[in-house]
């Protein structure tokens, strides 16, 4: 490398540095100053707007005027008064503490039938019961990401919160939606029937003494969430009566005899 | 009756010896105790669980089989599976009920004044020696990418080295022979050079006319799931219609049909252009090339001052006008190139080798990885999938082609073929110079009169449904219906419109209902053991070919000898007496898929191929071959090609080695192909574009899945998906009957709108699995001049409203 003067700054270089030095420091404090005032005037804002009464006129007709968009930032919100709560005339979910009766045979039953009616066999993805949106995979995580009660349905929790690509897996049992046409009897694919006969749910799990806790009778493999069928509102018919509690294999083991891989490798 | 009872009594028996030798209770000398391999265990309630890869896709999935009672009861995702970690996709999971249709296929049965007639196994050989007698030059073999390796080794040998006849070929002509085409003239070799570990190590995902989403659910999940775990991946969707990928995608590129030739090539004028390609690694590694004309898989040499001007053209404007993709989108891809901080996967299946450009599209990918430097690190691949369990593992690596031979060789290389000759121990040119007809061809000569050049008088077809998959099926298909002279011989295990026309039906076994072994996309060949009896009398299809050629030995035929004048397919117990396989009662005394596996094995070597010894597999979920000896006599599977950190065959010090380059220098070729427009494009008469394919619930003709209920009631029947602004101005609503007319013919459809996959303005989708709806009787059918794959995915098409009663098609 050769040594080499640096060049000489020319007084017009100097200058141009000086007015942009100066313009970045007026940008840097203007916004600071612009984001605290913004806050503090929100903050003020909010605390006159709690202790107002509503300002909202009320036409002849018994409806709300409605406001001007120049209003709009001032105003309070009005209580849409179609709105109603059913939130004390729900049925309450069940609640379980230590002790609670197991499910009646006829619920167990019931409950049963309706799961085997959803899987192949044991440990087989269960098909979905209702139609699909087709083209977002991931809305059913908007009912299943958590355990939900829509009325009288109870919607599982995901059990594998890894997977998310859940149509992968299961396959909507009554078609792909109520807009894919059947085509006309004339046209019709015919039925063709199928004899496979899946393996069926084990009766249940092991117990060393009465009231010990149970083992495990099938795999977790894909059922990392217990809940998700045992908990309330689960499609299990074996309800757990102790929801509060989180930590299942503490106590509940797994069954290695249940498990498919070869003990060498298990 | 008495002695068909006595064979299958005797062949039960054997069979339950051959799994007490695995399970270790008897093992022969010689076998291998399979009870030290960790494959099968029985679990509390008497299920029996072992190993086997799924019978779907190219993916390569392995299963866990639960057997009671000599029934498939149940089916887990295999935990110790590298492919798939324990999971499945729907149609995975209820693989087992593919074996349990009401209406499988049974007895043998002949074709007699227009109705199919029980016949005897013995008759039903006989009946196709005696065709193949009359004349062995007009036999033809069409079997499958869902042909067993070691089936389809049989088929090979006994078509090739046998008969000396060239006509056979897989379906795979239909579904990956571009992406042959394509690594054979880029690296010299036919194979991926990455694996499915690439998906993990990958920082940005492009799928090109790919829907992984559903073709391929598993490897999709194993991309998007690593978002789940906090991981970035950018995931980019080049295609032609809006699918379930896209709704997963960060980008979404949608090209007018065709023009990805002309998005690739402005990649690599971006990458030229702005200076961004790897001229070290393309200096180092690659050499430039052009087609020929007339076109052939080599081309000639270019310089790069002539591959700059050739891509000169393709500026983003010039790209985006052609393709309708925006500019902005042309230079994203072109930048992403460009940076050496990411690592690129591309991904592709249908899209890419379903195309009239299909070897030049496969091309200009492999191009733009190799001129960015985007090749040769974990996570840096071109990459293409398989859609059928074992198109790679056999019709490929077996060669069941009509130019082929086993282990990549070919039978235009006169070394190959003496090399072949030796191995097989036949005498010097018995295997013939002349390449058979393609698929397409092989069909249009069957459906063409004898005196009109329809030299094609007898086809024996094996696993797979032509009758539903082949394109324009007036052509090629059902033009043999009234054809005097003309046999069809198809074996499968449902009816499906292919043995609608057939003369002679043969009931097979499916799957785990015999031994098999099969190869994935990644290069990783899969093994399994037979667990169910299949039902009645259905047999495997390598038995059959091994009778067959039997029956034709006792007739006489000369090319069923051997040098030393033995059979064919002599096999030799430990003792080395020499087993009946041809008696199906004797078929499973030895383990006929080891000894044709291990035969195989031998031809791997020369190109460097090395698959794993049968009983290496026995233990394994799979190997990526080359799977090489080790000093201390193990064996070691191959992840990545031609890349001296996993690769045994790469030079010490080379970095990455080419060792089969075409132009024997070590080095890939980048091509330069331009933009042609399709076959067959939209106009006035026929304003629209029409493309078929798949869905996540049915497997290809939807002869297996079609009868699995839970998959059924998912998808019941084929449709046609629109822009609903097209139906609109149509007057069609969701659920209208639409008749869909090319100018092959027409067809009627239900209307599904806003559904799974939204096509843009001015393309229509059909799905083909549906046996109601034969979308192939309207497709094209214009091949890929070298691959000589049809493309399914373009024709124009009109669609008009439905006037009047339904009419079936």
């Amino acid at each position: 490398m050769s040594t080499s003067v640096p060049p000489r700054r020319s007084p017009a270089r100097k200058l141009a540095f000086v007015v942009a030095l100066a313009v970045f420091t007026t940008g840097v404090s203007g916004y600071f100053m612009g984001r605290l005032q913004t806050d503090r005037s929100v903050a003020l804002r909010a605390s006159q707007i709690s202790n107002l009464k509503s300002e909202i006129s009320v036409a002849p007709s018994g409806a709300a005027e409605a406001p001007r968009y120049a209003d709009l930032r001032d105003r309070t919100r009005q209580i849409n008064h179609n709105w109603h709560s059913n939130v004390a005339t729900l049925p309450a979910p069940p609640v379980f503490v230590d002790g609670t009766p197991a499910p009646s045979a006829d619920e167990l039953a019931a409950l049963r039938l309706r799961r085997d009616s959803r899987r192949a066999y044991v440990g087989a993805p269960p098909v979905v019961p209702h139609p699909i949106d087709q083209q977002q995979s991931t809305s059913c995580l908007a009912c299943h990401g958590q355990p939900t009660r829509i009325g009288t349905l109870s919607v599982p929790q995901i059990s594998h919160p890894r997977y998310t690509n859940c149509i992968q897996c299961h396959a909507p049992k009554q078609g792909p939606g109520p807009d894919l046409a059947t085509p006309p009897p004339a046209l019709a694919t015919p039925v063709l029937a199928n004899t496979f006969d899946g393996l069926p749910p084990p009766a249940g799990g092991t117990r060393a003494y009465a009231g010990a806790p149970p083992t495990l009778p099938h795999t977790t493999a894909m059922r990392q969430n217990c809940v998700s069928c045992h908990g309330p509102g689960g499609s299990s018919a074996i309800k757990t009566p102790h929801p509060q509690r989180q930590n299942c294999v503490q106590c509940h083991a797994l069954d290695a005899t249940r498990e498919t891989l070869p003990p060498a490798i298990r | 009756m008495q002695r068909r009872d006595f064979l299958r009594a005797s062949a039960l028996a054997a069979a339950s010896l051959v799994i007490a030798r695995r399970l270790g209770a008897a093992p022969a000398p010689g076998e291998p105790a399979y009870a030290a391999t960790p494959a099968s265990s029985v679990t509390a309630d008497g299920v029996r669980w072992d190993k086997a890869p799924c019978r779907f896709c190219g993916t390569g999935c392995h299963v866990r089989v639960g057997v009671k009672d000599g029934r498939v009861v149940a089916i887990q995702g295999d935990p110790l599976a590298e492919v798939n970690k324990g999971l499945l996709c729907m149609k995975g999971y209820h693989v087992g009920g593919i074996l349990y249709g009401k209406d499988r296929l049974t007895v043998p049965q002949l074709r007699r004044n227009g109705k199919l007639e029980p016949i005897t196994w013995e008759e039903a050989i006989d009946t196709i020696a005696q065709r193949v007698m009359k004349n062995p030059a007009g036999f033809g073999f069409y079997g499958s990418g869902q042909w067993t390796i070691p089936e389809g080794f049989a088929a090979q040998k006994f078509m090739k080295a046998g008969l000396g006849n060239n006509h056979i070929e897989p379906n795979a002509r239909l579904c990956m022979a571009s992406a042959v085409t394509g690594y054979l003239s880029v690296y010299g070799v036919d194979e991926p050079a990455g694996c499915y570990d690439d998906l993990d190590a990958a920082d940005v995902v492009i799928l090109w006319g790919n829907n992984p989403a559903e073709m391929h659910p598993v490897l999709f999940s194993r991309i998007v799931d690593r978002r789940t775990r906090g991981e970035k991946v950018t995931l980019i969707d080049i295609g032609t219609r809006r699918t379930r990928s896209t709704a997963l995608a960060d980008h979404h590129l949608e090209f007018r049909p065709q023009t990805d030739l002309a998005i690739a090539n402005g990649i690599a004028h971006l990458l030229l252009a702005n200076g961004t390609w790897n001229r070290e690694f393309v200096e180092k590694h690659c050499n430039f090339r052009q087609d020929t004309v007339p076109v052939s898989l080599n081309g000639r040499p270019m310089t790069l001052d002539a591959y700059r001007e050739a891509l000169a053209p393709y500026t983003p404007a010039y790209v985006a006008k052609l393709s309708g993709v925006p500019e902005e989108q042309i230079r994203m891809l072109g930048d992403l190139f460009g940076r050496r901080d990411l690592r690129i996967v591309s991904l592709w299946c249908m899209g890419m080798n379903q195309h009239t450009r299909g070897t030049a599209i496969n091309r200009l990918v492999h191009g733009i990885h190799l001129l960015s430097g985007h090749w040769g690190r974990p996570g840096d691949a071109p990459t293409s999938l398989t859609g059928q369990p074992s198109a790679c593992g056999t019709a490929r690596e077996v060669g069941t082609t009509f130019n082929g031979l086993p282990g990549g060789l070919l039978i235009a290389n006169p070394e190959h073929r003496a090399e072949c000759e030796e191995l097989w121990h036949v005498p010097a040119g018995r295997i013939q110079e002349k390449p058979g007809y393609h698929a397409v061809q092989l069909w249009e000569k069957f459906c063409t009169p004898a005196d009109k050049g329809g030299d094609i008088h007898t086809i024996f077809v094996q696993v797979t449904n032509p009758g539903q998959t082949l394109p324009d099926l007036a052509r090629t298909f059902n033009g043999k219906a009234g054809l005097a002279d003309k046999f069809l011989i198809v074996s499968d295990v449902y009816p499906t419109a292919t043995t609608a026309l057939a003369d002679l039906v043969l009931p097979a076994a499916l799957w785990v209902e015999k031994n098999g072994v099969y190869g994935n996309s990644e290069r990783r060949t899969q093994q399994w053991f037979k667990q169910v009896e299949p039902p009645g009398q259905a047999r495997p299809d390598a038995w059959m070919t091994i009778a067959l050629a039997r029956r034709l030995f006792e007739l006489g035929h000369p090319g069923m000898k051997d040098k030393d004048g033995n059979f064919l397919f002599t096999f030799r117990d430990p003792e080395g007496r020499e087993v009946p396989s041809w008696d199906f009662a004797h078929y499973y005394d030895l383990n006929t898929d080891r000894a044709l596996f291990d035969e195989y094995r031998r031809f791997t070597f020369h190109k460097h191929k090395h698959v794993a010894p049968y009983d290496e597999l026995a233990k394994a979920r799979g190997l990526r071959w080359p799977v090489v000896e080790q000093a201390d006599g193990s064996f070691k599977e191959t992840r990545f090609r031609f890349m001296e950190f996993s690769d045994p065959f790469v030079k010490k010090g080379a970095g990455i080695q080419f060792y089969h380059s075409v132009t024997k220098d070590d080095r890939a070729l980048i091509w330069f192909n331009p933009y042609e427009p399709a076959a067959e494009e939209p106009d006035s008469d026929y304003p629209l574009w029409l493309c078929t394919g798949r869905v996540i619930e049915h497997w290809h003709s939807g002869s297996l899945t079609m009868r699995v209920p839970q998959l059924r009631g998912s998808m019941p029947n084929a449709y046609v998906e629109m822009n609903p602004d097209d139906a609109s101005a149509l007057g069609l609503v969701n659920g209208d009957m639409a008749v869909l007319e090319t100018r092959r013919g027409r067809l009627e459809l239900p209307v599904w709108l806003n559904g799974r996959s939204l096509p843009p303005r001015g393309s229509v989708f059909v799905p083909f699995f549906d046996q109601n709806f034969l979308i192939n009787r309207i497709t094209l059918g214009a091949v890929d001049p070298l691959s000589k794959q049809p493309d399914y995915k373009k024709c124009a098409v009109r669609i008009l409203r439905r006037t009047g009663a339904p009419t079936p098609a």
